[in-house]
C-alpha cells in the first residue's frame, strides 16, 4: 500500500515538474531562435561565402562563356534564395547600421540600380571592396548583382571586355558575404548573442523590457512579412488593386524572373517563424493561451499560401495576365488579406499584446 | 512629512509602484525632469513627470494628451488635449498640482500644440475653427491673467499643428498640417486631395502673416517642428499620398525662398514608413523620431549621419545641460542618444509615453 502511495506521489511530482518546466513564452523564444533564426542566417552566411568565391574564380578566368554565366547566376541564385529566408526578420543585427539596405534595394521605380551601377563603373581606377563601401547602397549587394548578371551587363562579361563590370561583381558579392557575416555573428551566441538579449527579457535589456516585447518582435516579423508580399509583391507590380494597372517592373527580381520563388521562399520561412517547426513557437504559444483554434487557422491558412503560389507553374513576369495564375494569384491575395488580419488582431489580442501605441497615433 | 512627499507617494502607489532602477547614467546624475503625456496599459491617460528614476507625478488626465510645454516664470507645465480634445491643464511643475483647466472656447477646439512669446507673458495655441468650416486659427491666452483668452488670429492655413517661437520671442513658426478635421467626423481626414499644408510665419503681436511655404508634394502633411537659436526651422512631414512613393520627410528653412530638403537616399526615408512623429533640433544637430519605424534618424547640417533603431519612438527633446537628446516611447522607455549607441535612462513599465517631451534641467 505504501509502495502505490509512493507511485501515486512520484508520478504527481513528475507531472507537476513537467508542467512547471519551462515556461512556454521562455520556450518559444529559445527554440525560435536556435531552431528557426540561426539555421536560417547561418544559410546565408554559406550561400553568400559561396557567391564570393564563385564571383573571385569568375572574373580570374582569361575568357568567359554562357556555362561561366550560368554557374555564376546559379550562386546568386542560392544566395538569393537564402536572403529571403531572413529578409521579413525586422529585429537584431539587420537593424544595427541598416544592412538591409546593403543587401537588396527594392522597389526601384527610378532605376536607380541601373543608374548607379553604370555611373559607378565608369571610371578610371579599379573597383575595390572599400571603394563599393563607400558607394550608394543600392549598388553593394545582390540587386546590383542581379543588374551585373541578367541585364546588359552580361553581355560584356561573356565577351570578353567586362570594364569594370567584374570587379563590380567580385566586391558586391564580397560585401553581401560581409554583411551576412556580421548577421550571423550578431545573432550567434559565440558572437555577439543577441539571441540571448532577444530570449532574455529585462528591465535593463532596452530592446525587450519585457517578455511580451520578445514575443512582438515575432509578430511584428510576420506582420511585415504578409504585409510586404500582400501589397508590394502582390498587389502593387500586379495591379491587384482596385483600378489598378499591373507594372511587371515592380517585382521583385523581375530581371533574373525569380519573384515567386522569392514569394515560396518567403512564406516557407514565415511559416517557420510561426511554428518552429517540431519545437515550441509562436503556434505552440498560443495553443497554450486557449487560442488553439486561433493557432490551426493560422498554420491552414500558410499551407493554402503555398500551395497557391507553388501551383504557379511559369515566372510572374511573363505569365501574371493568365487567367489560370491570375486565379491563383487572387486566391493567394485573399488567403494574406485573412492572415494579415489574424496576425495584426487576434493573435495580440489572444496573447494580451499591444503592437505599437505611437505607432498607431496618426497625429 | 512633506506635501510633496505624500502626493509622491500616493502618486507613486496610484501608479502601481513606478519602478525604480538601479543606476542610471546622464539624468539620474543631473536631475533633469522630464513631462510627458501617457498612457497606462488599461487605458486611462495620465500627465507625468519623472525624474531620477522615477515618477514625481502621475495626474490623471481629463483624456489623451498630446505635448508639454514649461512655462519657466510661473514654473508651470502646460499640458494640450491630443486632437479634437477642448482641455488645456497648467500643473505646477513640481508637484503636479492643478493650477489650472482651461477649456477651448465655443467652437474650437486643440490640436495638442502651443507655444510662449514675450518671455512667457502670452501662451499662442494651436485651434480649429470648426465652427466655421474648419479654419485654422492661433489662440492668445494671457499667461499672467489665468490663462485668460484674448484673442485669436489666423495660422495661416488647415489643420495648424506645432508651433515655435523664433529666437525674436515674437515671431511664430506654425506647421499647418493642412487636413481638415471637423469633429462630429472625429479623426476622419476629409480634404486628401485639396489638402494645402505649409510652413507660416506669423507676428504674434499684430497677427500678419509673414511668409508661406509649401512643401514639394501636396500631401506631405507639415505636423511637427523645432527651431534652433539661429531661427533655422526644421519641420517633419507625414506623407497622405500613395505609400508606394517616397519623399523627404524632413525640411529645413531660414530665409530661403523654399522648403530645403535634407539630403538622405532613398532607403532612408523608407525607413521612416512616412511618419515623423518629433523633431528636435540643438545647434546645426537634428533628430527625428518614427514610431512606425520604429527608427531615430540623426541628422547634421542637413545631412543624414546615423539611424537608430527603437521600438515605438515617439518624444523627443534636447537636454541643454548634458548637450544630448533623449526620447520616449510607447513602452514606457526613457532613452538618451548617446555618441554612438542609445542609453536607458529609465522605464515605467505600465505606461507607454505619449507622442512629446519636454525636459528641464
Amino acid at each position: 500500500m505504501q509502495g502505490l502511495h509512493k507511485v501515486i506521489a512520484l508520478s504527481i511530482l513528475t507531472s507537476l515538474l513537467g508542467a512547471c518546466g519551462k515556461p512556454p513564452q521562455q520556450a518559444m523564444l529559445e527554440d525560435t531562435g536556435r531552431e528557426v533564426i540561426l539555421p536560417l542566417h547561418e544559410r546565408f552566411l554559406s550561400e553568400s561565402l559561396t557567391l564570393s568565391q564563385q564571383a573571385q574564380q569568375f572574373c580570374a578566368l582569361a575568357k568567359r562563356d554562357d556555362t561561366d554565366l550560368a554557374a555564376m547566376r546559379g550562386k546568386w541564385l542560392a544566395a538569393m534564395n537564402a536572403w529571403e529566408g531572413i529578409q521579413n526578420i525586422q529585429f537584431g543585427p539587420v537593424t544595427e547600421d541598416n544592412q538591409a539596405w546593403k543587401i537588396q534595394f527594392w522597389p526601384d521605380r527610378k532605376n536607380l540600380i541601373a543608374r548607379k551601377t553604370e555611373q559607378f563603373v565608369r571610371r578610371d581606377d579599379a573597383i575595390s571592396l572599400p571603394a563599393l563601401q563607400k558607394a550608394s547602397v543600392v549598388i553593394q549587394g545582390l540587386s546590383a548583382i542581379e543588374y551585373l548578371l541578367y541585364d546588359k551587363p552580361a553581355d560584356a562579361l561573356v565577351s570578353g571586355v567586362p570594364g569594370h563590370y567584374c570587379e563590380h561583381l567580385s566586391a558586391a558579392a564580397m560585401n553581401l558575404h560581409q554583411v551576412a557575416e556580421r548577421l550571423y555573428q550578431g545573432w550567434h551566441p559565440k558572437g555577439e548573442n543577441y539571441l540571448a538579449r532577444w530570449a532574455q527579457p529585462g528591465e535593463d535589456n532596452l530592446d525587450f523590457p519585457d517578455a511580451n516585447a520578445s514575443v512582438s518582435a515575432i509578430i511584428e516579423t510576420l506582420v511585415y512579412g504578409v504585409e510586404r508580399l500582400k501589397r508590394d509583391k502582390l498587389q502593387r507590380p500586379l495591379g491587384l488593386e482596385e483600378g489598378g494597372q499591373p507594372n511587371p517592373y515592380l517585382l521583385e527580381w523581375w530581371r533574373s524572373q525569380q519573384s515567386r520563388e522569392a514569394i515560396l521562399i518567403n512564406l516557407h520561412s514565415l511559416q517557420m517563424l510561426y511554428s518552429a517547426g517540431e519545437s515550441v513557437g509562436l503556434a505552440d504559444l498560443l495553443a497554450k493561451r486557449g487560442a488553439e483554434e486561433l493557432a490551426n487557422k493560422i498554420t491552414a491558412d500558410f499551407d493554402l499560401a503555398i500551395s497557391a503560389i507553388a501551383s504557379l507553374e511559369t515566372s510572374l513576369f511573363q505569365n501574371h495576365s493568365d487567367p489560370a495564375a491570375q486565379e491563383a494569384l487572387r486566391e493567394l491575395y485573399d488567403v494574406l488579406g485573412r492572415l494579415l488580419s489574424a496576425l495584426k488582431r487576434e493573435v495580440p489580442s489572444a496573447l494580451e499584446i499591444t503592437l505599437g501605441f505611437n505607432a498607431n497615433d496618426g497625429d | 512629512m512633506t506635501a510633496t512627499d505624500l502626493s509622491r507617494r500616493t502618486l507613486l502607489r496610484l501608479a502601481g509602484g513606478a519602478l525604480v532602477l538601479g543606476a542610471w547614467p546622464a539624468l539620474a546624475a543631473t536631475g533633469a525632469r522630464v513631462y510627458s503625456a501617457a498612457t497606462d496599459h488599461q487605458n486611462r491617460h495620465f500627465l507625468c513627470c519623472w525624474s531620477e528614476g522615477q515618477l514625481r507625478f502621475q495626474v490623471p488626465s481629463p483624456g489623451r494628451g498630446h505635448d508639454v510645454i514649461l512655462h519657466r516664470p510661473s514654473n508651470s507645465s502646460v499640458f494640450f488635449a491630443r486632437r479634437p480634445g477642448r482641455w488645456m491643464l497648467i500643473l505646477d511643475a513640481d508637484s503636479g498640482a492643478v493650477k489650472a483647466h482651461i477649456h477651448a472656447r465655443e467652437g474650437r477646439h486643440f490640436y495638442g500644440h502651443g507655444t510662449f512669446v514675450r518671455k512667457g507673458r502670452y501662451l499662442i495655441t494651436a485651434e480649429n475653427d470648426y465652427a466655421n468650416g474648419g479654419q485654422g486659427v492661433l489662440g492668445v491666452y494671457d499667461c499672467a491673467d489665468g490663462f485668460k483668452r484674448l484673442d485669436e488670429m489666423p495660422s495661416g492655413g488647415v489643420g495648424p499643428h506645432q508651433l515655435v517661437t523664433l529666437p525674436d520671442d515674437q515671431t511664430l513658426a506654425v506647421a499647418n498640417g493642412g487636413i481638415l478635421t471637423l469633429p462630429n467626423a472625429e479623426r476622419e481626414m476629409l480634404n486628401l486631395d485639396s489638402m494645402q499644408p505649409s510652413l507660416c510665419y506669423v507676428n504674434s503681436d499684430s497677427g500678419q502673416l509673414l511668409g508661406e511655404y509649401r512643401p514639394p508634394h501636396h500631401q506631405l502633411s507639415l505636423r511637427h517642428l523645432d527651431v534652433n537659436d539661429q531661427g533655422q526651422i526644421t519641420i517633419g512631414a507625414q506623407f497622405e499620398g500613395p505609400s508606394k512613393q517616397i519623399h523627404p520627410l524632413l525640411f529645413q528653412h531660414r530665409g530661403e525662398d523654399q522648403l530645403q530638403a535634407l539630403s538622405a537616399e532613398p532607403p532612408v526615408w523608407q525607413t521612416h514608413r512616412h511618419y515623423i512623429a518629433s523633431v528636435a533640433c540643438a545647434g546645426d544637430r537634428v533628430i527625428a523620431t518614427s514610431p512606425r519605424g520604429n527608427c531615430i534618424s540623426i541628422w547634421q547640417r542637413g545631412e543624414f549621419r546615423a539611424l537608430q533603431k527603437l521600438n515605438d519612438v515617439a518624444g523627443a527633446a534636447f537636454n541643454t545641460q548634458s548637450r544630448e537628446f533623449m526620447t520616449s516611447n510607447g513602452r514606457g522607455q526613457l532613452v538618451t542618444l548617446g555618441k554612438t549607441s542609445l542609453q536607458l535612462n529609465g522605464r515605467v513599465s505600465n505606461l507607454k509615453w505619449d507622442n512629446h517631451m519636454d525636459i528641464t534641467t
